[in-house]
Order: structure tokens, then sequence, then C-alpha cells
């Protein structure tokens, strides 16, 4: 066990952390699925309107490698395929019926030979979980990893205890843990936050590193940036803890694992605590009925998640929905005041002498676009060390190479530079864009 | 309040694309944003956003800088009447030291305003906060006798060749204000260096004071005949450490007390506005540098080589430009170690120009705006030795 300090790293504070109660969310009238949302995939079908299905019948596969396949989490008929702008598959409806079969799925051993295995998953519709650095693409069948980078915890605000799926699912995370190193000729990195002495204690001996810091250091990219030692690395694969539970359950049971744990969380949700349920839940059911010209409804935390609408439903990865105050009022002479009630990174607010111990903050990016003006702020949180106003520098100047040797690909999309730039330039945006468009080069 | 706020958001469709004064949008931005903080929301995965922004950076550059700025006034005032031999009630002093430094004030900010919107205009991006402290600066690196057409001429040099030729705020290498000064200083030497500017001249030259010299310390240092004369040239031209750190003498307006400049040097440095590091290491590259002079100083080299370290220290422009000029992030290296080496360059060169060349004897004018070009070098060789420990990962 190797202990890691990751130094640039930031809490802030956020209010409306989920409380450790967990409540059990029966089978909903309606389940849904959202390809669009699942990143770096091109879904296309296999199941058409009126069709019925089980739980684990694929339902569309991914066709830059199609025999990665995606399932139905819950029995019944499929009622509504909705399309977006350019034909993009926004939306599969099941409506759910009384009785909730399930695929009996082929499932080896974790000792049978590699090919077989890997096709289990794939059938499963299980591979999509497997992400490789440095790009979020999903993992290469016939690839093997160099590593398998996983991190127990998600230290974003907000994300699920990881105390309470390593309670419930312990067996289930242990088998998949296997799975993993079967893949990986047993080269696993598992990094556990070094607060969660629950987790610490029931994993023992499995844990490899022990993570030091706020926000991201438990990201499995900064993780793999701290223990990576040679350029083959670079392309490591990466698994969250509850895929891994996932994998498990496969394992054990030969069936779809359609369960999940989902935090509601944020200042604005009425009883922010965990819920069991099961994949493809209408978020309604999780969030209430809430006015989202008022509150944003964000699935993940509040610097890498997705807006959703109270009409969707909890996706393949989802595990948080977090209710931020949507705006909020307009202050007069603002950057005048003490600052008595404004977070910030800097110690610019009488707020950094005040300390609160808690932040409800809205989706106010509190201030105009400027022009970058060298502070700094940005180079001393980004935790893999870039100095990203640098590399925004080069990918200005379309000096994508140099950009590169800044450390580009390192980034972790975590968000923290642009959450403090005072001239709120769209920092991890541009990167995120960058690299995708240098991921659909690579796969030309 | 809502009055007020509504008529913005009445108003706003005008200045919006499409509207008919769409290209004055940059004049309404600043208007209603100073007012009032903005309902932009966050439209990326980045949901919540730090309150800092660059009006709030640059507002606490300028509340550090209201020390200095205050205490201009009462030493301009002071050092007029002082000169003219006329009444030192607070009072008096105080309202000939608005009657010089307001006028100077409103010049920058009218003309060096004009240069920020023309540009913001043309450009069609917002007016930048950054203006602000240059324009807060600038008056107080003046001369207050200074004639007001020449502040005009400076501040429009500073915003026009010093920033916006090279895009305007955050592209500019030089420090603006400094630029301006810089192009005042070798285009107007005879109004921005001798004796006869430092002070506001409420009455003829007759009828001055017997004894008035006007003279700052850097050239009372600067002339004296030898090196050991040094000390007792300035004790006797009323120049003793104390006076000078204190600040009640003549120079240019905002710089000559150390002690408000120390003030504002302790609000940027709890806020973290501006780098220790960079004040720290013009401290000691000055400390360093005025020390190895006074141990070679022989009997016949020139006086300035025997000013002690704390004199350079509390002399002239170097505690005023240490504090708020070379710490300007935009015109100074980003990188940690850079501002390190940066800093000690500035303060180390601005020394050897006192001494060597006593034509110009504010050394730290001349010593930022030069180490201002090598900024980007410095940052350059410190960025690549940080890269040489990454594990590279390209495509
Ligand atoms: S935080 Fe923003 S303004 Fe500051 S250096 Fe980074 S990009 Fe530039």
């Amino acid at each position: 066990m190797t202990l890691i300090k990751v130094d640039k790293t930031y809490d802030v504070k956020l209010s409306g952390k989920p409380s450790l109660a967990v409540d059990s969310l029966p089978i909903q009238p309606i389940h849904g699925l959202h390809p669009y949302r699942i990143p770096n995939i091109t879904p296309k079908l296999l199941i058409k309107e009126n069709d019925s299905v089980k739980i684990g019948t694929p339902l569309f596969f991914d066709k830059k490698q199609p025999d990665v396949v995606f399932s139905a989490p819950v029995a019944g008929q499929i009622t509504q395929i909705v399309y977006g702008p350019r034909r993009r598959l926004d939306k599969i409806e099941i409506t759910t019926s009384e009785s909730q079969e399930a695929e009996v799925l082929d499932v080896p051993d974790v000792s049978s030979d590699r090919a077989s295995f890997v096709q289990s998953i794939c059938k499963a519709g299980l591979w999509g979980v497997f992400r490789t650095f440095p790009f979020q693409a999903i993992a290469k069948i016939d690839a093997t990893p160099s590593l398998i980078v996983l991190s127990v915890d998600n230290d974003e605000p907000h994300h699920p205890n990881s105390s309470i799926i390593l309670d419930k699912y312990l067996n289930e995370f242990k088998k998949g843990l296997s799975v993993l190193k079967a893949l990986s000729e047993n080269k696993v990195v598992v990094g556990i936050s070094s607060t969660n002495n629950d987790g610490r204690a029931a994993l023992g001996s499995l844990i490899t590193h022990v993570i030091e810091g706020e926000y991201p250091a438990n990201n499995p990219g900064v993780l793999l940036y701290k223990v990576k030692t040679s350029v083959k690395e670079n392309s490591a694969w990466t698994v969250t803890l509850q895929d891994v539970v996932r994998l498990g359950h496969l394992f054990l049971t030969k069936k779809y694992p359609a369960k999940r744990i989902v935090c509601l969380a944020g200042a604005k949700a009425i009883n922010p605590r965990h819920f069991e349920m099961i994949q493809g839940t209408p978020v309604r059911s999780v969030v209430g009925d809430v006015d989202e010209s008022t509150t944003r409804l964000i699935s993940g935390g509040v610097f890498t998640g997705t807006r959703v609408s109270n009409d969707d439903f909890i996706g393949f990865s989802d595990e948080a929905i977090h209710c931020l105050q949507e705006g909020g009022d307009q202050e007069f002479m603002a950057f005048m005041t003490p600052g008595f009630n404004k977070a910030s990174y800097s110690r610019a607010f009488m707020s950094s002498v005040f300390k609160k111990s808690s932040w409800a903050l809205s989706s106010l990016v509190n201030g105009g676009e400027r022009a970058c003006i060298e502070c700094g702020y940005c180079e001393e949180v980004c935790p893999v060390d870039l100095t990203p106003q640098a590399v925004m520098k080069r990918l200005a100047g379309k000096d994508i190479e140099s950009a590169l040797d800044f450390g580009l690909l390192d980034c972790v999309d975590c968000g923290l530079c642009t959450y403090v730039c005072p001239s709120k330039i769209e920092l991890g945006d541009l990167f995120l864009k960058t690299k995708s468009t240098l991921l659909k080069e690579v796969e030309k | 309040m809502k009055f007020l706020l509504k008529l913005f958001h009445e108003q706003e469709k005008y200045f919006k694309k499409g509207g008919k004064l769409e290209k004055l949008y940059p004049l309404f931005e600043a208007q209603y944003t100073i007012l009032f903080s903005q309902k932009t929301v966050s439209k990326t995965r980045v949901h919540i956003r730090d309150f800092l922004d660059t009006k709030r950076y640059m507002i606490t550059v300028v509340l550090a800088l209201l020390p200095c700025m205050l205490f201009a006034i009462y030493n301009s005032g002071y050092q007029a009447h002082a000169a003219a031999n006329l009444s030192l009630e607070h009072v008096d002093i105080i309202k000939t030291g608005l009657q010089v430094y307001l006028p100077l004030l409103l010049v920058t900010f009218v003309v060096g305003g004009f240069w920020e919107v023309i540009f913001s205009v043309v450009r069609k991006h917002e007016i930048n906060e950054g203006f602000l402290v240059t324009g807060m600066l600038f008056p107080l690196i003046m001369p207050a006798g200074i004639p007001l057409w020449m502040v005009a001429m400076g501040i429009s040099f500073g915003v026009v060749i010093g920033k916006e030729v090279f895009g305007g705020t955050g592209r500019n290498f030089l420090n603006p204000a400094l630029t301006g000064r810089a192009f005042l200083f070798f285009t107007y030497p005879a109004f921005m260096s001798g004796d006869g500017v430092w002070t506001h001249m409420v009455a003829a030259k007759d009828k001055l004071v017997d004894g008035f010299s006007g003279a700052t310390p850097l050239a009372v240092a600067a002339l004296s005949p030898t090196g050991e004369a040094v000390s007792s040239e300035l004790a006797s031209a009323g120049f003793s450490v104390s006076n000078m750190f204190w600040g009640f003498i003549p120079g240019s307006m905002g710089e000559t007390s150390v002690f408000c400049v120390l003030i504002g040097a302790a609000i940027l440095i709890i806020t973290g506005i501006g780098s220790w590091r960079t004040m720290l290491a013009c401290v000691v590259g000055a400390v360093s540098m005025s020390a190895l002079f006074n141990a070679v100083a022989s009997p016949d080299s020139v006086a300035m080589m025997s000013v002690t370290p704390i004199q350079h220290l509390v002399m002239g422009g170097f505690a005023f430009g240490a504090v708020f000029m070379a710490t300007d992030p935009v015109s100074s290296p980003s990188q940690k170690l850079s501002k390190l080496i940066y800093g000690f360059l500035i303060g180390a060169i601005a020394i050897i120009i006192r001494a060597v060349n006593p034509a110009y004897p504010e050394g730290m004018m001349l010593s930022i705006l030069l180490m201002n070009v090598f900024a980007p070098v410095i940052d350059h060789f410190v960025m690549n030795a940080k890269l040489k420990k990454r594990i590279p990962n390209v495509i």
C-alpha cells in the first residue's frame, strides 16, 4: 500500500451532501435509456418499437465495435424510441411488465480462456464499463490493458458514499476485481481515499494506493498520473466502483446486473439521500416535482455532470442527481462588498477569513468573460500539474502539438481551472473539445 | 435599485446583437456590470463558478493603492505649501493637494478611458477592468508639477502602444502605466526630471522659500561629490532614512511614502492578488546588488555605489515599483520560480542603473520595463524544465 499525496486540489464545501440513508425504489411503470449520453459511442438499434424484451436483452450496439452491446435493465415492451437532431438516438422507453424475466447469460468462469471470457462480458452488455485513457473511449475488446486504474471513492460533490456500496456488495466487488485481474494479467491499481476508514477496513490488502487530497485527488485519471511509470501506461483502462460490482454480479448470478446506488444531492434537493434502484428509473421518481427554471438538474457532480431534465431516466453510468440553484439575484455593486457570503478559492473576499462550513452555490458564473490575466489560479488547482493558461494559449494559436507537449492529454477534465478562473474562461470545455476532435482523428 | 435594474433590462435589447446600438455594447456592458452582478449562468459541464472575477481582482489592487493615493494628495499639497511658505494647516494642504491630484486623475481616466472604449468597440470585446488599475497607477507615478497635456500624451501612449497594439489586456507584455511614463521621460525629459518638476508651484519662482531645492533623494545622492559624503548629503537635504520611509519629500506623487506602499503590499499579499515572491525577490535583488556595490566601492567610484541597501529601498520609486508595478500579472512571468528570478533581476538591475547611469536616476522604471520584455523568456525556460519531468503523453 502506497500513500499518494495530491497537492493541488480544492474542496468547495458544497452543501446538500446526501445523508447515509438508503431508500429502496421499486420498479417504475416506465424505464428508459439515453444512448446519446453514453460518451464516445455510435449507437445503432437492435430492437424496434413494440418489441418485448427481458432483463439483459441487447437493445443497441456501438457501431465502432459491433460486439459491444447495451442491454435492457427491465423486462417489458419497447413503447417509444425518440431521435434527436441529426438522427441522434435520444431515448428508448420500456413499459415494464408484471413478470420481470431475465435472460440467462452464458458466463464462463474467470479462469477460462480470454476470448470467451471477453465475449461473455460483451454479450452481457457490460463491456461499455471499460473506459480507456486518455480519451475515455470504450476499450478495444481485443486489447490487453497495460494497467487498470480503479478509484474506490469519487470525491466530486456529490457522489454516492462508497462505504454504502461496499457494505451492500462486498462479495460482488471482490468477484469483479478478480475479473479485472484476469483481464489485465494482474495489473490493477486500487486507490482509496485516506479518509475512508470503513472502506480501508473492508478491503484490506486489496488496496494498492491510499490517496490524500481534496477534489479531484481520487479521480482515476489523477491516480494514473501519479502511478504511471512509462509511456505505455498512458492508455490504461479505468472502471468505476459500481461497475466493478456489476461485473462481479454478472459472474456470480449470470444475470444482467440492473441495480444501482444513486444519490440525490444539492442545496435544492429535498431530503438528499441515497437510493437503491434499477437502472433506467425516471429522474422524477428520485427528485420529485421541481421547477426547472429555478432548479438545474445535473446527472453527476457539479464539475463534470451533464444537464438532465425531470423527464429523463437514470442512465447506464449515472450515480448522482444534483439539484442546483439556477441563476440568482443581480446584486448591486457586488464587487465592492466585503464578500462574507461569497465562496472563493482566492483570498479576495472576507469569506476567506470568516470561513463557512458549507456553501449553497448557484449556476451563476459571477462575472464577465475577459482575456486571461495570467493570475495563475488555474495552475494552482490543476491536480496533474498542467499550466492550463499556457495550454489554452497554445490551443488558441492552433498549436495542438505544443499543447500536447504541455501535457494536455494528462488533463482529467476535473473542471477546477474553469471554476477558479476570474476571467471566466472555459478552459475545461476547450480541452475537452480538443480531445474529442483528436479522438476522431485517432479513430480514423 | 429595482428601477435601475429594470431600466437596464429594458435597454439591453438595443445593445445586443442585431440591436440598433449593437456597436456600443462594450460601453453598455461596462456600466451594467459595474452596477449589477451578471445574470449569466454556466453553459458547460462546470456548473458552479468562483465568485472572483476580474472586477474584484482589479478593485482589490485599487484598494491597495488607496493609502498611496491619499498620501499623494496630502504630500503634493504639503510640498507645494512648504515650498511657497504657505499655510501648513491640514485643510489648506489637502485643498491644494486635491487641486493637483484630481485633474491628473480625471485627465488620465477620460483620455485613457476614451482609448479603451474605442478599441473595445472596434474589437467588439468587453471593456477590460485592467484599465482601472492602470488609470489609478498612472497619476501616482507622475511628478506633481506635470502639465495636463503631458498626462494625456502619456496615458494615450501607455494604453495604445503599451497595450492595445498588442491586442489589449492580457496580450500586452509591457506594463501600460510604466510604458506611458517611460515615453514621457524620454520625449520630454525636461518635465520629467531635474529638480523643478517634483513640486507643484503655487507661487512664482521668486516667492519660494529660501533654500528650496525641490530635488529628490535620488538626485541628491547622484550628485554627491564622493561616496563617503552620500549619507551626510542626504541628511543635510532632509532625507534621513526615516524621512524617506514616511515620505514627506519630493518625488513622483504616489511613490514617496514607503509606509503607504507597505500597507498596499500587505493588502496584496494577504488577499493573494499580488505575488509576494515578486516583491520579496525585488528586495533581495536590490539588497544584494547594493551590498555588492558598497563592498567594491572605492573613494573615486561614483557616489551612488556607496548608497546603502536600506537607503536604496526607501528611495525613489523602488518600493512602489516592486509592489505595484513588478507584480502586474499580465506583464510578469507566470511560474513561481520565474517570479523569483524576474523579481531578483528587477531589483538588481534597478540598482545597477541607479549607480552606473546617474542620468537616469530612476532605475526602477527602466528595470521593470526591461524585465517585462524578458518575462516570457524566463517563463519559457522554467516551463521547459518542468516539462522534462513529465512522462510524455502524446499521440
Ligand atoms: S485562471 Fe483564468 S485568468 Fe487566471 S491564468 Fe488561468 S486562464 Fe488566465
